[in-house]
């Protein structure tokens, strides 16, 4: 489907070719993709995660401030991804230990990150980042980083014990204890993973964007998940791939980009995202009851 | 069983003591006005949390709510100001809007057996854009004044917004614990299979609650609309994800099975009093973001709490 | 279960013990305090932070309460809830910057039936019964502006994209009609539809000015009517290489513009000092309180000249470009 749209494009749509145009849509690919990778490793335990766009400008922030201060961008970069990484883990303990229900967990953290973000920086932007920095967020490689990301996790699921692990979670947590899965430890790998993976797309926006500040990626969350779902991720978790994920927030972004240069007026793109997510869903649950009954 | 604490406990308890600790420091919460400007403040979200009780109930979820409300809000003042029709026909098809509305999402939900977020995710998207592409972006005013002096007038000292959306939640209560109705939905949140298998209409059931949703999206539509006698595209914009944290709150437990109309309502009260409160002390409403995040972690804990508790005593 | 109970009702009690004894000394004091709330459209956004700041110096030196709240998301709903509420807490003054115009009047009614004075600050609701509206340019003025600033920097001819922020801002698409008005004084320039909305996001704002460079790109110049896109598309006509070939003008901070105004990728902002715009808000509602209306034509301590018409008090905006922007601090 990706493949179709693609080539349609490149052929009917001149300003779909030209070099700047695929530049940045590979780079909002690459940022919503990873992002959707970190999505897809929660979902695929049959988890969730509201808090995703609040923990990426936490972490963008928290970077952004180190850079401000006068620390090279690899130390302030490692500072946010730290960040993400320990929002991540917050998000898992309260899901493990405490044993409450992702969405509301998340939802709780998807206020409270966002807000704390606001607080502590009095809604200022932290946009005299250095050069070099803001190289990565150019061209082609947040892409190339979403390619890296999604194939190392791909292999990771696949390959190793704690892939089948994660999919044994996913499929059915009580299987899974019974077969002597750490399942709490599973999740909240899971979780940090999901925001140190977000917390990597935050970095690269803020440097594509130039900018870090409080409102980056505020309610991002949604498109997250339509893309998840939109890859063909079961949301009740155990069954989907990587690849599927970073394909499906392809697929959302370069509907946006030819929505936009076909001169749709903006008020319908929401009209024909829904029905997408609803004609992937349905496509989806089609092909599952297809290789069932096969 | 007798000796456990009813659900209602945390969330009681939050509304106690905000509310003593509010009224001593603000002496206008212990007027009658000051009490009524809670009630009318929270009606939106008092309807809305009505019905997303009943979703919450077959263990789904709606996020689609507040766009339904947009578009039924565009909807309604267009049928007035444009289509030149009176008050009652405008309302009777403002709620139908949502009906259908609703109605999508239950077929989607019920018939094709999409999970609830994404049947809503693409509500939440479509019924945004609906409302913008009717009102082309562009707020509708003009409309008939009853609509002001029904927005902000009272009856027996409670503001009319407050009556309709006491009136939803006790509406929703009744179904939910007094009819087969109710106890189907309930029976879907608590095993969809075994409730299939002791002869519920499970399609049916579950597919009515998200209908139901959307009649209820629509009603707090015409009372957002009341308020400003203005339609505007971006009404109820993000209401759903309060809604759910009141319901949430109140002590209905989001895997479904179990709902309480009394912990809704209960958790309306505390969003609308520590947003009162947060606003009294003169802060900006990210403050209110802040406290409900805590807040809702808290309620979850204390119910978590509860039910332990519950364990050991019986 | 019975220490339970007992531990719910001891924390209940000290809960709501706590602030009667506290507040009991206060009390007396803050009922007499003049209160002045400003309601703005929306939390936590930089220029409301700066708004902010006015409003305490004001505080601070009028010796008066002044509050300074917002919903968190720009919703009009919330913002006639916030409203009630100062109703019922009785507040002197409410000086609001309003979502809707029209929605906003019947809240506006009931206040000043109730005896609370209201103002429009930042945003006029020119339908209604407020007393007066302090303002630098009323929203389709600044549009006006943005428009002939850059018409004059394209030679008056091309094609222009105007951008803005949600679809349904009514102050935004207030400042879109000002441009529409603005170039057609113009006949050699053209607007590109349909135009960009980009939900005051970052990200999309940037990517949707490269994106419009591509489907049109004989694009002279961008006209932006929300603040995160003067410096997004600054952004993007830097990383393509375009600066000077495409102009951009807009309403923003110059916190955020400051390193595009240098370069060269925006050529200029219209704009005011917020934080000295909220300040002398807060003043002309406490001297209207004490009985003083503004004067026309009055020179004001470190703001300059205002002018005072048809209940419009306005007082002078600034041009910024690459020459000034160093001596502004917001």
């Amino acid at each position: 489907m990706l493949l179709a749209t693609l080539t349609c494009l490149l052929t009917t749509t001149p300003a779909f070719r030209t070099p700047d145009n695929l530049a940045v849509v590979a780079q909002d690919a690459g940022i919503l993709g990873i992002m959707a990778c970190g999505e897809a490793l929660v979902i695929l335990t049959a988890g969730i995660d509201l808090s995703i766009g609040s923990t990426l400008a936490m972490s963008a922030c928290v970077a952004g401030s180190a850079m401000m201060r006068g620390l090279t961008w690899p130390v302030a970069g490692v500072l946010g991804l730290l960040v993400g990484y320990l929002g991540g883990t917050l998000n898992g303990a309260l899901v493990t230990y405490r044993r409450l229900p992702p969405i509301i967990v998340t939802l709780a953290t998807l206020l409270l990150y966002r807000g704390l973000t606001n607080v502590a920086t009095g809604a200022a932007p932290y946009n005299l980042l250095p050069e070099s920095f803001k190289q990565i967020g150019r061209g082609f490689v947040p892409l190339g980083a979403l390619l890296l990301i999604s194939v190392a996790l791909w292999v990771t699921l696949g390959y190793t014990r704690f892939g089948r692990h994660v999919m044994a979670v996913g499929g059915s947590a009580s299987a899974a204890r019974l077969s002597g899965v750490a399942v709490p430890s599973i999740s909240r790998r899971v979780y940090a993973l999901a925001g140190l993976l977000t917390a990597c797309a935050g970095l690269l926006l803020a440097a594509a964007n130039g900018n870090a500040q409080w409102t980056l990626a505020d309610g991002w969350e949604l498109d997250v998940i339509a893309a998840v779902v939109i890859g063909g991720v079961r949301l009740t978790g155990g069954e989907g791939s990587m690849l599927g994920a970073a394909l499906g927030a392809m697929i959302i972004v370069i509907l946006r980009n030819a929505l936009f240069l076909s001169g749709v007026p903006v008020e319908q793109y929401g009209l024909i995202t829904g029905a997408v997510i609803v004609v992937a869903a349905l496509t989806e649950q089609w092909r599952r009851r297809v290789e069932r009954q096969s | 069983m007798r000796h456990s604490l009813p659900t209602e406990t945390g969330v009681a308890f939050v509304v106690a003591a905000a509310y003593a600790w509010l009224a001593a420091v603000f002496p206008s919460l212990r007027s009658g006005s000051g009490i009524a400007v809670v009630l009318t403040n929270t009606a939106e979200i008092g309807i809305l949390a009505a019905g997303m009780t009943l979703v919450i109930a077959t263990g789904g979820i709606d996020v689609s709510v507040g766009s339904i409300a947009g578009v039924c809000a565009i909807v309604f003042a267009k049928l007035m100001v444009i289509g030149g029709l009176g008050i009652s026909t405008a309302v009777a098809a403002c709620l139908t809007v949502g009906v259908i509305c609703g109605t999508i999402n239950g077929l989607l939900v019920a018939r094709f057996k999409l999970p609830p977020i994404v049947a809503t995710l693409a509500m939440f998207a479509a019924g945004r854009a609906g409302a913008y592409v009717l009102s082309a972006g562009e707020s509708i005013s003009g409309l008939p004044s009853v609509l002001i002096s029904f927005g902000y007038g009272s009856f027996l000292g409670i503001p009319h917004p407050a009556w309709v959306a006491l009136l939803a939640l006790c509406a929703c209560g009744t179904v939910l614990r007094y009819t087969a109705f109710g106890r189907g939905l309930l029976a879907i949140g608590g095993g969809r299979e075994a409730a299939f298998l002791s002869g519920q209409p499970v399609a049916h059931i579950e597919a009515l609650a998200y209908v139901v949703n959307g009649l209820l999206a629509a009603l707090a539509a015409i009372i957002i609309v009341a308020r400003g006698a203005t339609a505007i595209p971006d009404a109820g914009r993000f209401s759903e994800m309060t809604a759910i944290t009141a319901v949430v709150m109140g002590g209905t437990p989001v895997q479904g099975g179990k709902a309480t109309m009394i912990g809704t309502a209960l958790g309306v009260l505390a969003i609308g009093l520590i947003t009162n409160g947060v606003r009294a002390y003169g802060k900006g409403d990210i403050w209110v973001l802040l406290v409900l995040g805590l807040g809702l972690l808290l309620s979850v804990e204390v119910d978590r709490w509860r039910s332990q508790e519950r364990r050991r005593t019986t | 279960m019975n220490r339970l109970a007992r531990v719910a009702a001891l924390l209940g009690l000290a809960a709501a013990l706590l602030p009667w004894t506290a507040s009991c000394s206060k009390e007396a004091a803050k009922t007499e305090a003049r209160r002045i709330a400003f309601v703005f459209k929306v939390d936590g956004l930089l220029y409301s932070e700066v708004c902010k700041r006015g409003a305490q110096q004001a505080a601070r030196e009028l010796g008066i309460r002044v509050d300074y709240l917002a919903p968190d998301k720009a919703e009009v709903g919330k913002q006639i809830a916030i409203m009630e509420q100062l109703i019922a807490e009785k507040a002197d003054a409410i000086v609001v910057s309003p979502n809707d115009a029209e929605a906003i009047v019947p809240v506006i009614k009931k206040a000043m039936d109730a005896g609370v004075k209201v103002f429009t600050w930042d945003s006029d609701a020119p339908k209604s019964q407020r007393i007066f509206y302090v303002a630098a340019a009323d929203d389709v003025k600044i549009g006006v502006d943005i428009a002939e600033a850059l018409a004059k920097d394209i030679g008056g001819k091309g094609k222009v994209q105007i951008v803005s922020g949600g679809r349904g801002a009514a102050n935004l698409n207030l400042h879109v009609q000002g441009m529409e008005q603005g170039f057609a004084k113009y006949p050699g320039i053209l607007l590109v539809k349909p135009y960009i909305y980009n939900d005051d996001d970052n990200q999309k704002a940037r990517t949707m000015a490269v994106a419009a460079l591509q489907k049109d790109p004989d694009i002279v110049g961008f006209a932006c009517a929300n603040s995160p896109s003067a410096p997004a598309v600054g952004e993007a006509i830097t990383s393509l290489g375009k600066i000077g070939k495409v102009k951009v003008w807009g309403l923003a901070l110059p916190s955020e513009t400051r390193q595009y105004l240098k370069s060269g990728a925006v050529s200029g902002l219209m704009l005011w000092d917020p934080a000295k715009l909220t300040y002398y808000a807060a003043k002309a509602v406490n001297d209207y309180l004490d009985g003083k209306q503004p004067e026309d034509g009055a020179e004001v301590e470190g703001i300059g000249k205002i002018s005072y018409k048809n209940g419009t008090v306005l007082i002078p905006g600034v041009t910024i470009t690459k020459e000034n922007v160093d001596q502004f601090d917001f």
